[in-house]
């Protein structure tokens, strides 16, 4: 069998399972990066969802010890002035304020979950892309292992016709 | 009657945290199966260029061991040509020697030059 086929044979299946394989990692790290960055802003939404869920419980526990406030000030006897005013004044503003908390951490949550998306699509592509280099290195190698053993086909193609003149001469 | 107070009322302030909520799936694991058909193929190249290259290396060496042979076998032939032709020369002298009447070197000489010329000549 003549080595030349067998070496162009298998070089060339290298090369077709080396691109195929290095494409198909490429394709898949993509793939997966997408799945990721998806998954990060879902939860993303998740956590916009949560946070303005945290908001509406304050608000509604809040609504609900002003409502206490008022019936334990108004069975007291006291009229809504003065330091019963404060106390329900202070469950305001501190309702607010702990509103606004809840918003902020969970638009901090949220921009970390979308530059996290966003990363892992960036990170995908190179990997992708690393992949793809390496599929391309595949064919490039197997180009070369056809040119190096061609090489050694000719030398020993030159040797033949040497020994042949040297026999004749 | 206490009025109760705001934050000791077990008021929620929790904040949301950016954790992760569900499983990541693993680049590398799904990128290993391509991965692996990749080394398969550098796998083939490489047995298949080794293969190659022994038998390329394999019928340089038959070459040489034919061509060696053939050689030996030519100088052979060569030198037995040589030796035949010697003794044949001897031969031819030898007679040429016994047949001759001369009776002066240079007559000699011019016919035995002569008679070698002829031989050669018939040859």
């Amino acid at each position: 069998m003549n080595p030349m086929m067998i070496a162009a044979g298998a070089s060339a299946a290298g090369a077709f399972l080396g691109y195929k394989g290095n494409m198909a990692s490429a394709r898949q790290a993509r793939q997966v990066a997408e799945y990721n960055a998806v998954v990060a802003e879902n939860e993303a939404l998740l956590l916009a969802r949560q946070s303005r869920d945290q908001q509406t419980a304050l608000r509604q526990q809040s609504e609900r010890l002003e409502g206490s406030q008022v019936l334990a000030a108004s069975a007291s006897g006291v009229q809504l002035t003065g330091s019963p005013l404060v106390t329900l004044a202070n469950t305001y503003f501190n309702t607010e304020v702990d509103a606004q908390r809840i918003m902020n951490a969970g638009d901090i949550a949220q921009m970390n979950k979308v530059a996290e998306a966003a990363l892992t699509r960036a990170t995908g592509q190179a990997q992708a892309a690393q992949f793809r280099t390496a599929a391309y290195g595949s064919i490039l190698t197997g180009i070369g292992s056809q040119a190096q053993l061609g090489i050694q086909q000719d030398m020993l193609g030159q040797q033949s016709e040497y020994y042949r003149r040297q026999l004749q001469a | 009657m206490r009025i109760p107070l705001y934050n000791k009322t077990g008021t929620p302030s929790t904040q949301a945290k950016a954790q992760q909520l569900s499983p990541r799936a693993s680049a590398g694991t799904f990128t290993q199966q391509g991965q692996a058909v990749a080394q398969l193929g550098q796998q083939i190249a490489k047995t298949g260029g080794d293969v190659a290259d022994k038998m390329i290396k394999f019928r340089q060496q038959q070459e040489k061991i034919e061509f060696d042979f053939a050689m030996a076998e030519k100088e052979a032939e060569t030198q037995r040509a040589l030796d035949e032709a010697r003794v044949a020369h001897n031969e031819q002298s030898m007679q040429f020697i016994q047949d001759n009447n001369d009776t002066d070197t240079t007559t000699f000489r011019n016919n035995f030059e002569a008679s070698k010329k002829e031989s050669l000549a018939a040859k």
